[in-house]
C-alpha cells in the first residue's frame, strides 16, 4: 500500500514563501495531477516530494514511512524529468539499469526489469544506442523506462511532455495514461496544460501563487469551479467572466442582465463576478442578445467572438456555416451553468443546488 | 537546515585558504620590496612598522631597469598590434572560405603551438643574425609572434564561427563589398573577440623568458624578465630591489587583469570549451 | 566578384604569415641539425646524421628525456587533480566565492620569472619566510634544491601553483554546461556525490579534459624558463629536460648542430606521444 500524504508542507527561500501549507492525501494507484501557471509551486511541491529540495515545514510520508528527511534514493520513487535527464554516455539499457545496479540488484533481475520496461515502452531495438541518437519522444520514452524499472511506490512527472511538438504530445499522454492502467501504480503528475490535466488525471489540484485552489477530480473541478481563477484556467477557450452586482433577480453587469434563476438567495446590491462557459451558451432562445465580430470554423464547432451589450464575449455552438460579422444571435444561459463568485474574495457563491 | 550551513562555513574557509594560497606569495612580494633593508632580512610582521621606497629608487636610478622595462613595453605593444592585425585576417579567412586547405592550417596552427620554443628560437636567432638583426627587439617580436599567433588565430576562428555570416549578408544588401562588410559589420562585432586575443598577446610577450633569453645577448635590449633574473647573479642577491623590480612587472598585469578580466576568463573558457 | 579576392588576400597574407614564422623556422631547424656550427656565426660544416648519433648515444640526452617526463606528467596530474578540485569547490556558492575565483587566477598571470624569484626568496635558508614558518612549527630545514628529487618536487611544485588556475576557470567553464536535472536524476538513481561526479561530471567534461591534457602536456614537456631559472637543470644536470638541454648544447657549449638536434628529437617524440594521445582520445568535432 503506497498511499502519500503530505501534511503543511511549507516551502520558503529565505523570508519568501512559495509553498503554502499544502495538504493532500493520495491514496494508492492515483493519477494526481498539479495544475497552475509558472511559478505556482507546483514543481517546488513535486521536488519536495521526490527529496532534491528540502522542506521548510511539514511532513510527507510515502507508504506509512515519514520520509521528510530521507534522500530521494531511500524514498522508493521514480522521477521522469522535462528534459529527460538521460546520462548522455550511457546506452539506453545502461541508462535503464543504472539505478538498479547501485542498489545492487542481481544482474539476472536487472535484465528481466529492463526486458520487460523496454517491452512495454516499444524500446527493445534502441536499447544499444545512445541517447542523442533518439528523437524526443524516444526519450521520454526512455525516460519513463528508466523509472518504471525501479518499481516505485509512486512515479513523479515534471511536465514531461513540455518538450514534445504538439501531436507528439497528444500520443504520449495516451501511452502514459495507458501505463498507469496497466501497472496501476500512483502518478504525481505536474502541468500548466489544463487538457493534460483534465484528460489524465483522477483528481487535479490547481495551484496559484504557491496556495492550492482547489482538488477535486477533473469534471468537478470543470462543473464547480471553487474560485475565479479556477474557473477561468480550466476550460478552453476560457470562461467568460464579467464583474457586477445582484440586481433583484438579475445579474447586472452594465447594461446586460442576466437572469440568476430560481431561488437567488442574494441580497440585492452585492457586488459579485459572474462566469458562463462559451460551450454553454444557448442560442436561439432567451432576452440576451449576442453581436457576432469574429467567427472561427473548429470543423465541429464554431466559435465566435463577439459582444453582448459592449462586452466581450465568446461562445462555442454546434457548427453553423452560414455566421458571419454582425448577425445578432438571441442566447440564454442554462441553469446551473451560470457561475457566481465574491467580487473581492474570489471564492464562489454557491446557490440552493449544490 | 544545518547540515547546509555547516557547508557553506567550511566551504567559505577552503575559499579562504585558497585566497591565501594564490594570494600570499603576491602579497609578500610587494611587502618586501617596501621593507626597509634593516628589518628585511629579519623582520617576518605581515605588514612592515616602517615604509620605503629606496629600492624603487635603487633600481630606477642605478640599474637598466627602466631601460629593460621600456624594450617590454615596446616588444610587447608590437607583438599585441601585429598579433591582432594578422590573426584577424587569418581566422576570418579561414572561418569564411570553405577550402579543404582550412582543416591543414588550423592543425599547422595547432602543431606550432606544439613545437618547442627552442626549436623556433634556435632557427630564428640564426636567421636574424644572418641578416644583421641578431640582438634586436625586432627579432624578439617575430619570436613572440610564433607564440601568439597560433593560439590568436585559433580563438579568433571559433568567435568567427559563431558569428552568423547573415549579418554580413545583409551589409552587402545594403551595399557594401565583401571587405567593406568585414571592417563595418565584422570588426566592430569582434571587439570583444580581439580585446581576449590582446590581452593574451600581452599576456605572453610581456612576460616571456625563453625568447627573451635567447634572442637578445646585450643588457641593453634586455626585457625585464630576462634583466631581472640576472640581476640575481649581478647584484648579489639584492633582495629588496628584486622584489621592487617584481612588483613593478606584476603591476601592469594585476592592472590589465583588474579591468579586463572578463575578457580574460572568456579567452580560456571558449577556447577550451568550443575544444 | 570582390568578395572573393578579400578572402584571397586574407588567405595569402595568413598563409605567408603561417610560412614565415611558423614552417620555415622549424624546417631551418631541422636542416640545421645536420651539420656541425660552434658558434652562430661561423660556416656551417654538413655532417648528416652525426649529430643526432652523437646526442642519442649521450647519456644526458636519456636523462633529460627521463627527468622531462616525469616533470611534465607529475606536473600534469598534480594540476589537474587539483584544478578540478578546485573548480569543484569554486562551482558551490558560498560566501566570497566572486573574490575567490578572481583570486584564484592569479597566480597564471604572473611571470615565471617573478614568481621563482619570490619562491627564492621564500624558502632561502637563512630569511625566507616559509623557512621562518617551518622553523616556527619545529619542522626540520627543508633542502630545497639540494638533492635531486628534491629539486624536482619544487620545479612541480612551483609550476602546480602557475599553471592549476587555467586549469580550473576551463573546468568551471565546463562544469556550468552541465544541466542540473542530470545530477538530480543521478541523485534519483541513488548515487552519492563520488559517483555524479565519476558518472556524470567527468563524462560530460570529457572534450574538454582530453584538450586540456593535450595543452597542458604540450606545455609541460616543452618548459625552459621554470627549469632554467629554479636550476638550470641541476643539482648536477638531474632536472635538466630536452628544451634545457638543446639551450645548453646550443648557447653554452658551442654546438648548434647538437642543441638543434636534440630540439628535434624532442618535437618528433612530442608529436609521436601526440598521435598516440588522439588514438586514444580522439577529438570530438563539431
Amino acid at each position: 500500500m503506497a498511499e502519500i500524504e503530505l501534511r503543511s508542507v511549507v516551502k520558503k527561500y529565505g523570508a519568501l514563501t512559495v509553498v503554502h501549507d499544502f495538504n493532500l492525501k493520495i491514496e494508492d494507484g492515483e493519477f494526481v495531477v498539479f495544475l497552475g501557471p509558472s511559478g505556482c509551486g507546483k514543481s517546488t511541491t513535486l521536488r519536495m516530494i521526490a527529496g532534491l529540495e528540502d522542506i521548510s515545514g511539514g511532513t510527507v510520508r510515502i507508504g506509512n514511512r515519514d520520509v521528510t528527511h530521507l534522500e530521494p534514493k531511500d524514498r522508493n520513487i521514480a522521477m521522469v524529468f522535462q528534459n529527460y535527464a538521460l546520462y548522455p554516455h550511457k546506452t539506453i539499457y545502461e541508462n535503464m539499469a543504472f539505478g538498479l545496479r547501485l542498489a545492487k540488484l542481481p544482474k539476472q533481475e536487472i535484465e528481466k526489469r529492463v526486458a520487460e520496461a523496454a517491452k512495454m515502452l516499444d524500446l527493445q531495438e534502441l536499447l544499444g544506442r545512445k541517447p542523442k541518437q533518439l528523437s524526443g519522444g524516444q526519450m521520454q520514452r526512455v525516460a519513463l523506462g528508466r523509472a518504471l524499472v525501479r518499481n516505485p511506490d509512486v512515479f513523479l512527472l515534471d511536465e514531461p511532455l513540455s518538450n514534445l511538438d504538439a501531436k507528439l504530445r497528444v500520443r504520449m499522454r495516451e501511452e502514459i495514461a495507458a501505463l498507469h492502467q496497466r501497472i496501476g501504480t500512483s502518478m504525481i503528475y505536474v502541468t500548466h496544460d489544463q487538457v493534460e490535466a483534465m484528460t489524465m488525471a483522477d483528481r487535479i489540484v490547481i495551484m496559484k501563487g504557491g496556495v492550492v485552489q482547489q482538488v477535486g477530480a477533473p469534471l468537478r473541478v470543470y462543473d464547480k469551479p471553487a474560485n475565479v481563477f479556477v474557473a477561468s484556467f480550466i476550460g478552453s477557450p476560457e470562461m467568460n467572466l464579467f464583474e457586477g452586482r445582484v440586481g433583484g433577480s438579475d445579474a447586472v453587469v452594465q447594461e446586460m442582465r442576466i437572469p440568476l434563476g430560481r431561488n437567488p438567495r442574494l441580497t440585492d446590491g452585492v457586488e459579485i463576478t459572474v462566469g458562463f462557459r462559451p460551450e454553454h451558451v444557448q442560442v436561439g432562445e432567451g432576452d440576451l442578445k449576442f453581436t457576432v465580430n469574429l467567427v472561427e470554423q473548429l470543423g465541429v464547432q464554431t466559435l465566435c467572438s463577439g459582444t453582448c451589450n459592449g462586452l466581450f464575449m465568446r461562445i462555442m455552438i454546434e457548427r453553423r456555416d452560414d455566421l458571419k460579422k454582425g448577425d445578432v444571435l438571441s442566447f440564454a444561459i442554462p441553469e446551473g451553468k451560470l457561475h457566481l463568485f465574491d467580487k473581492s474574495t474570489g471564492s464562489r457563491i454557491d446557490q440552493a443546488d449544490k | 537546515m544545518p547540515k547546509s550551513t555547516v557547508k557553506k562555513f567550511l566551504l567559505s574557509l577552503v575559499g579562504l585558504a585558497i585566497v591565501v594560497y594564490s594570494a600570499f606569495p603576491i602579497y609578500w612580494m610587494v611587502v618586501s620590496s617596501v621593507r626597509p633593508p634593516e628589518s628585511l632580512l629579519s623582520e617576518v610582521s605581515l605588514i612592515p612598522s616602517v615604509f620605503t621606497l629606496e629600492y624603487y629608487r635603487n633600481l630606477l636610478e642605478l640599474t637598466d631597469y627602466p631601460k629593460h622595462f621600456a624594450n617590454s613595453v615596446i616588444v610587447a605593444g608590437s607583438t599585441v598590434v601585429i598579433t591582432m592585425i594578422l590573426a584577424v585576417m587569418i581566422a576570418y579567412a579561414v572561418a569564411r572560405y570553405r577550402v579543404r586547405g582550412k582543416k591543414a592550417i588550423v592543425v599547422a596552427m595547432l602543431y606550432a603551438y606544439m613545437f618547442p620554443p627552442l626549436l623556433v628560437a634556435i632557427p630564428l636567432y640564426a636567421l636574424f643574425i644572418k641578416i644583421g638583426l641578431g640582438d634586436s627587439l625586432i627579432s624578439l617580436v617575430a619570436a613572440h609572434l610564433t607564440l601568439t599567433l597560433p593560439l590568436g588565430v585559433w580563438f579568433l576562428w571559433g568567435f568567427f564561427r559563431n558569428l552568423p555570416f547573415q549579418i554580413e549578408e545583409a551589409a552587402m544588401v545594403d551595399g557594401c563589398t565583401r571587405l567593406g562588410a568585414f571592417i563595418r559589420v565584422v570588426l566592430p562585432l569582434s571587439v570583444p573577440g580581439l580585446i581576449t586575443v590582446a590581452v593574451f598577446s600581452f599576456l605572453l610577450s610581456w612576460t616571456d623568458y625563453t625568447f627573451a633569453v635567447i634572442m637578445i645577448s646585450s643588457d641593453v635590449n634586455k626585457t625585464i624578465p630576462v634583466g631581472l633574473a640576472s640581476m640575481i647573479g649581478s647584484f648579489d642577491l639584492r633582495w629588496g630591489e628584486v622584489m621592487a623590480g617584481s612588483t613593478l612587472i606584476a603591476a601592469p598585469l594585476l592592472i590589465v587583469f583588474t579591468f579586463l578580466s572578463k575578457y580574460f576568463i572568456q579567452g580560456l573558457g571558449a577556447g577550451a570549451v568550443k575544444g | 566578384m570582390s568578395g572573393k579576392s578579400t578572402i584571397y588576400a586574407f588567405l595569402g597574407v595568413g598563409l605567408l604569415t603561417t610560412l614565415l614564422f611558423v614552417v620555415m623556422p622549424v624546417i631551418f631547424s631541422i636542416s640545421l641539425s645536420f651539420y656541425r656550427m660552434e658558434s652562430f656565426v661561423g660556416v656551417p660544416e654538413w655532417v648528416g646524421l652525426q649529430n643526432y648519433v652523437s646526442v642519442l648515444s649521450d647519456f644526458e640526452f636519456w636523462r633529460a628525456l627521463a627527468s622531462g617526463t616525469i616533470y611534465a606528467v607529475l606536473s600534469i596530474v598534480l594540476q589537474l587533480v587539483l584544478g578540478i578540485g578546485l573548480a569543484l569547490i569554486l562551482n558551490q556558492s558560498f560566501v566570497g566565492r566572486g573574490l575567490v575565483r578572481g583570486v584564484s587566477i592569479l597566480p597564471y598571470l604572473l611571470p615565471t620569472v617573478i614568481v621563482v624569484l619570490t619562491f627564492k626568496w621564500m624558502v632561502d635558508g637563512s630569511v625566507g619566510i616559509i623557512t621562518e614558518l617551518l622553523d616556527s612549527f619545529g619542522l626540520p630545514d627543508v633542502r630545497w634544491f639540494e638533492t635531486p628529487s628534491a629539486a624536482m618536487m619544487s620545479n612541480v611544485l612551483v609550476s602546480v601553483w602557475m599553471w592549476t588556475p587555467f586549469v580550473t576557470t576551463c573546468f568551471l567553464a565546463g562544469l556550468q554546461t552541465v544541466p542540473d536535472s542530470l545530477y538530480e536524476a543521478a541523485r534519483v538513481d541513488g548515487t552519492n556525490a563520488w559517483q555524479r561526479f565519476i558518472h556524470v561530471t567527468l563524462p560530460m567534461l570529457k572534450p574538454i579534459l582530453t584538450v586540456v591534457i593535450l595543452l597542458r602536456g604540450i606545455w609541460m614537456f616543452n618548459k625552459f624558463d621554470v627549469i632554467w631559472l629554479m636550476t638550470k637543470g641541476g643539482p648536477l644536470g638531474s632536472t635538466e629536460n630536452l628544451a634545457v638541454m638543446s639551450y645548453r648544447r646550443a648557447f653554452a657549449q658551442f654546438d648548434v648542430g647538437g642543441g638543434a638536434a636534440v630540439a628535434t628529437l624532442s618535437f618528433l617524440i612530442l608529436s609521436f606521444a601526440i598521435f598516440l594521445y588522439f588514438r586514444a582520445f580522439p577529438l570530438e568535432t563539431d
